[in-house]
């Protein structure tokens, strides 16, 4: 019946009528605000003049280092469970710079155009400086340094390890040693990243933003401003997509500082050029020594990884610690050790992206692990069934046991394209002269994410009113996966009313519901665990209320259908409510825990795991290194889909994602600086890149721990596309690229064409 | 001959008619989202490449972003808002609800007027021409197969209707 | 967001001669907008006034005059991927007509336009230089013809006088046998190479060339000196002469290591890619004429 109901965000979507924060209507007095941003990668600010910016015709305030009236510039770098993070970002530039786009100034005007001319006459002195945009490098005796006070560009270290190292070696008949590198890319979400609209009245902060988490926000504002945390009060229209990167970025900290000051509501509205100087995923290089013996076991896996994080921390905690903890793959390895480092280098600062950190180690281990099994004579196929590990498998200490079937689940994804599984035996020689333009191949790629991680206890509030009529209050923002759809599901399957009869109301903190956010793939599992454990109450509330206003006990009393009964009588549930008199309602509170967390393990707060594979089947042009994805299939373990269709969407569109990773997508930094951050030089995916055959589906058991048999599952297609096309291209050819994005010239280049 | 800051447009938009003075440098996604409140066709690029601003003018397609609301003087504009009848939601709206063709749902209504614009040029798209056609338009959410049934499903429900 | 602007009407050409001539620099001809207010938004481009001279008589005009196609300067891309004439006349011409951009580019996007800002990345120049096209100037001055191959001549340069108007661009048909190919390499928002080929054969011999290749270096340019080397080869005898010719395109197209590519791999490509337009074209000599879009790569 609930897939049936059409998806309830959408509605408004397909007709204009979904408002997102730049279509909400201006607030009586509203200013807009305009941002300078620096122009050099890394440099000193010898001086900023903005005496002719504030005589400007209709600007009202400036904010740069001069203006800041006292306030402590210092952003708070989100805590990390396992890693020690230092604070070392301003929101506004006030020694240097240290990437290009960095927040320099911003105007508020009485409008946008004003705010603009304006910012053009801010005169900024700068003293150019050396900038570094490679991560090894920055590493290097010598290099420029980021953050003088810290003397060095590494910020911290992780590291996974069991067994010993050195024995998984000495068991081992052959050594491998592979590297695959991944360049920073952008998210781009279509809505820009960092608009917003701020009020403050009564000394309350009110702001709309489009964010992930305004749970988390409100608390940051509130520490930044110094305020108390209930004079925070953050709103989330629909939010434009976001990927990871719809958070607390600059822009919003100086729209709040400067309606603060003007005391008159402040519009921020960035363009595209400022959305690709907010955030980015971390560049990383992946260098894996694996230990195999002659028949093919894996013995021992030492990894070494450096996560370039730009110019500030900010995700680099998460970043380098997912790496770590994802970089061995899912295969059985006795002997292990990795180490991974966080690096400052003059790129625009990483935060978090859509599998954070292991979109970098899947694409290494799994074309590592195809590489080391054709050096071997070994199929692939074989080298991964023999060994991936097994459902009830142990897995490390601190996780759930192995709770998927990838013998399944590889066995799905090849078949959905036609496939056996099996590779070319032998490295075709060179095709020059063959005669075929067009050479087929064909690979595959596993991953695992630890699903639905972190965050602490979510919370959600359900209300029934005397028409029987639900409405959820939460605080998980509807960012695109369908998330208030997802609420509205649950809430009627366990309240076993229509969906119709549930309202999802947008986020607001001031009802002040904890939830970490929609990301890391929590949503399904602890929203949804939480609005189910609401639903629950809010049933035991009604049954008690029953009871006391018709007889029997609570225990005896059923909902069933929108109706509540006792024995074969039914009552509507008007009737029972109304008793309580005129507008009257009942309201019940859920929650949902994560494990909790072990500061000193590497996995904390993990419920379960969230597994996929894929196949992929490409032709490649070996005169022209054009390659064309002919057939595609992801399978994602999703426990059971709650709504078919939106979590369908979901593994497709991390896919796509997942082929502009893998083929075009790269933020180039040269010449001192950002050279492609503006959406004419950025490829993105777009239609005619879409496989002829695409095949996205799930592994549904209805085993995953959250409502109904569910688990996270949004991420794991996204990160098996680039060793799939990887391997592919190798199958094809006998060439392997070993950076990302997989180009033409690339491919060229490993064929020795030019 | 003297040149003007001004212009005096008159212009149909959504079946309404419209007059008045605009800025030369108004551009007709500035006139539909500030002066008449159109929210729905959306700001992104502003570069003519990603189809999130995306209009009908005189049944064609056009980036209302980079195009001069002038321009449009005399002419007739559909935005995603007077798509509907009424209730009555257009058959493309209603095939990218069916197949989830929408996720973040901030590209949508440019997907829709780009594929409204391709089914009155052509009612009988091939995938290739679809895809060829929606290329322009940008799906960041990645809803490409669901877009690409979409507007195959629409342009039955079109042919149909007729 | 762009500036304060002002808008000038003119409906007639002397009017907007006088109105490019009393203002000069402050002023820019305005035919679509498609590429200029992308400039403007951006600050690489400022003006005070905009000259719109899309309301001037017959200024988007495609007609068939007995010796040229004419295409006004106004006319769109849509206009020229959709006209019979150009289709009948110069199919190779609309066809790379018809991979311009996007389609809301192309119903805005106008060939004068494109031609006066001559960037690099754009597809009609290249393929209008294997027609022979030239260009109709005027200003208060008077008319002039310019040949297209001396209009366009660097990097968002032409031989346009600040004070003239590119009236229309006059194509003639390729020669009687001649056939044609255009192939580009796109792979980005702008394409990485234009490959635009033309060939007379004459039984298995190339009888005469036409060879022009864009966006490789700062203008299109024919590849005059391997159309004569390629004069009475074979079709594998040329192809051989082409990958001979990497340092020749070197010098001539003075490619750079960019976003698109490096210039090694820009030079493979540009090879690679005549000797497909060659073949192309060859196999279109061998057949009845076709109004099929050529194979895009």
């Amino acid at each position: 019946m609930e897939e049936e109901y059409p998806r309830i965000d959408l509605r408004e979507k397909v007709t204009g009528a979904a408002q997102y924060v730049e279509d909400l209507p201006d607030l009586p007095g509203t200013a807009y605000a305009a941002m300078l941003l620096s122009p050099y990668s890394h440099a000193q600010i010898l001086a900023i003049d903005s005496t002719e910016a504030e005589r400007s015709p209709g600007v009202i305030a400036v904010l740069d280092r001069e203006h800041l009236a006292g306030l402590n510039p210092r952003l708070k770098v989100a805590r990390h469970e396992h890693l020690k993070v230092r604070d070392d970002q301003d929101f506004i530039a006030i020694e240097k710079v240290r990437f290009d786009g960095e927040l320099v100034a911003a105007v508020a005007a009485e409008d946008l155009r004003s705010a603009c001319q304006a910012v053009d006459k801010i005169r900024v002195e700068y003293r150019p400086l050396t900038p570094v945009f490679d991560a090894t490098e920055a590493l290097q005796p010598g290099a420029p340094i980021l953050h003088e006070e810290r003397g060095t560009n590494l910020l911290f270290e992780d590291s996974l390890g069991w067994g010993n190292i050195e024995e998984g070696f000495r068991q081992a008949d052959h050594v491998f040693e592979e590297s695959y590198t991944s360049p920073s890319m952008f998210h781009h979400p279509m809505e820009n990243i960092g608009g917003c609209l701020v009020q403050v009245i009564n000394g309350e902060i009110d702001l709309w933003a489009p964010t992930s988490s305004p749970m988390r926000d409100a608390s940051e504002i509130a520490h930044f401003f110094a305020v108390e945390p209930d004079k925070v009060r953050v709103r989330v229209p629909y939010v434009g997509g976001g990927f990871g990167s719809k958070t607390l970025v600059p822009s919003i900290y100086a729209a709040v500082f400067l309606s603060r000051r003007i005391r008159r509501p402040v519009r921020m509205i960035p363009s595209a050029e400022h959305s690709f100087r907010q955030n980015a995923r971390h560049a990383a290089v992946y260098h894996a020594k694996l230990g195999v013996k002659k028949n093919g076991t894996i013995t021992a896996l030492d990894a070494d990884l450096i996560v370039d994080t730009g110019a500030y921390t900010t995700g680099g905690a998460t970043a380098v610690h997912n790496a770590v903890i994802s970089a061995w793959g899912c295969y059985r390895i006795p002997h292990l050790r990795i180490q991974g480092r966080c690096v400052y280098t003059n790129k625009v600062p990483a935060g978090h992206t859509r599998a954070t950190g292991k979109v970098q180690t899947t694409w290494g281990i799994e074309c590592a692990i195809d590489s080391v099994a054709r050096q071997m004579g070994i199929d692939p196929y074989e080298f991964r069934k023999k060994n991936v590990l097994l459902r009830d498998e142990f897995v490390a200490t601190g996780t759930p046991r192995m709770d998927t079937d990838y013998l399944d689940l590889m066995q799905q994804a090849i078949a959905a394209i036609g496939w056996d599984g099996r590779s070319k035996p032998e490295r075709p020689s060179d095709t020059a002269g063959t005669g075929h333009r067009w050479v087929k191949g064909r690979g595959m790629a596993l991953s695992l994410r630890h699903g639905s991680q972190g965050g602490g206890r979510a919370y959600a509030m359900a209300t029934m009113d005397a028409r029987g009529e639900v409405t959820i209050q939460h605080t998980a923002p509807e960012i695109g996966q369908g998330t208030h759809n997802l609420i509205g599901i649950v809430a009627a399957r366990a309240l076993d009313l229509p969906q119709s009869q549930i309202r999802v109301r947008q986020p607001d903190t001031a009802v002040n519901l904890p939830f970490a956010g929609v990301s890391a793939q929590r949503t399904t599992m602890q929203m949804g665990k939480a609005v189910q454990n609401a639903c629950v109450n809010l049933k035991r509330e009604l049954f008690v209320l029953a009871a006391q206003v018709k007889g029997g006990n609570p225990e005896e009393w059923r909902l069933i259908q929108g109706r509540l009964c006792y024995g074969e009588v039914a009552f509507p549930i008007g009737e029972i409510i109304g008793a309580l008199g005129g507008s009257a309602v009942i309201k019940c509170v859920g929650y949902h825990s994560v494990p909790p967390t072990h500061r000193e393990a590497a996995f904390s707060g993990m419920d379960h795991w969230a597994p996929s594979a894929a196949a992929l089947e490409l032709e490649v042009n070996p005169e022209t290194g054009e390659i064309r994805i002919l057939r595609y299939s992801v399978i994602a373990d999703a426990g059971k889909a709650l709504h078919y269709p939106s979590a369908k969407a979901q593994v497709e569109g991390g896919a796509v994602m997942g082929f502009g990773h893998a083929l075009f997508e790269e933020t180039v930094y040269r010449e001192g600086q950002f050279q492609n951050g503006d959406p004419f030089q950025y490829r993105l995916p777009v239609m005619k890149d879409v496989p002829e055959a695409f095949y996205a589906s799930m592994l549904e058991k209805g085993d995953g721990p959250g409502p109904f048999g569910s688990k996270g599952m949004s991420q794991t297609s996204i990160v098996t596309v680039a060793p799939a096309i990887g391997n592919a291209l190798y199958d094809a050819l006998g060439a392997r690229v070993r950076s990302l994005p997989i180009s033409p010239e690339k491919i060229l280049q490993a064929m020795g064409k030019i | 001959m003297k040149a003007q800051g001004t212009f005096s447009l008159s212009l149909t938009v959504n079946g309404t008619a419209w007059s008045g003075e605009v800025p030369v440098e108004e551009t007709l996604l500035e006139f539909l989202r500030r002066r008449l409140r159109l929210t729905g066709t959306k700001r992104s690029c502003e570069s003519e490449v990603c189809g999130a601003c995306t209009v009908l003018v005189d049944n064609r397609a056009l980036s209302s972003c980079n195009y001069l609301a002038f321009e449009a003087h005399g002419k007739t504009v559909l935005t995603i808002e007077g798509l509907a009848d009424g209730e009555e939601l257009d058959p493309l709206q209603e095939a990218f609800i069916r197949n989830i063709g929408a996720q973040c749902g901030y590209c949508t209504p440019g997907q829709i007027m780009a594929a409204r614009a391709l089914l009155l040029e052509e009612p009988s798209p091939s995938e290739e021409q679809i895809a060829e056609w929606l290329s322009g338009n940008i799906c960041r959410c990645g809803a490409y197969p669901a877009i690409a049934r979409s507007v195959l499903e629409a342009a039955e429900a079109y042919r149909k209707r007729k | 967001m762009l500036g304060s602007l002002q808008l000038l009407q003119p409906t007639t050409i002397d009017e907007a001669c006088g109105a490019l001539h009393e203002l000069g620099d402050r002023a820019k001809i305005y035919a679509g907008g498609a590429e200029l207010l992308l400039l403007m938004r951006h600050r690489l481009v400022t003006t005070e006034v905009l000259v719109n001279i899309k309301n001037i008589a017959g200024i988007n005009r495609l007609a068939w005059d007995g010796t040229f196609l004419r295409a006004g300067a106004c006319a769109t891309h849509h206009a020229l991927e959709s006209s019979p004439v150009v289709w009948e006349r110069a199919p190779l011409f609309a066809d790379a007509e018809s991979q311009v951009a996007n389609v809301r580019v192309r119903n805005q996007g106008t060939l004068g336009g494109n031609l006066c800002f001559n960037d690099p990345h754009s597809d009609p120049g290249t393929v209008l230089l294997v027609f022979e096209a030239s260009v109709r100037l005027a200003s208060r001055r008077g008319e002039r013809r310019l040949k297209l191959d001396d209009f366009l001549l660097d990097i968002y340069t032409t031989a346009l006088e600040p004070d003239e108007l590119l009236l229309e661009v006059q194509i003639p048909p390729l020669p009687a046998r001649m056939h044609g190919s255009y192939l580009r390499l796109h792979r980005y928002q702008r394409p990485t190479l234009g490959v635009a080929a033309a060939l007379k054969m004459n039984s298995g011999n190339i009888e005469q060339s036409r060879l022009a290749i864009g966006c490789v270096g700062p203008r299109p340019q024919r590849l005059v000196e391997i159309e004569s080397k390629v004069k009475g080869t074979t079709l594998t005898d040329a192809e051989k002469i082409i990958a001979g010719q990497k340092t020749y395109l070197r010098e001539l197209l003075r490619p750079v290591d960019d976003l698109l590519g490096s210039v090694d791999y820009k030079l493979y490509m540009s090879c690679v890619l005549l000797k497909e337009a060659l073949h192309q074209a060859a196999q279109k000599s061998d057949l009845p004429l076709t109004d099929s879009p050529a194979l895009r790569i």
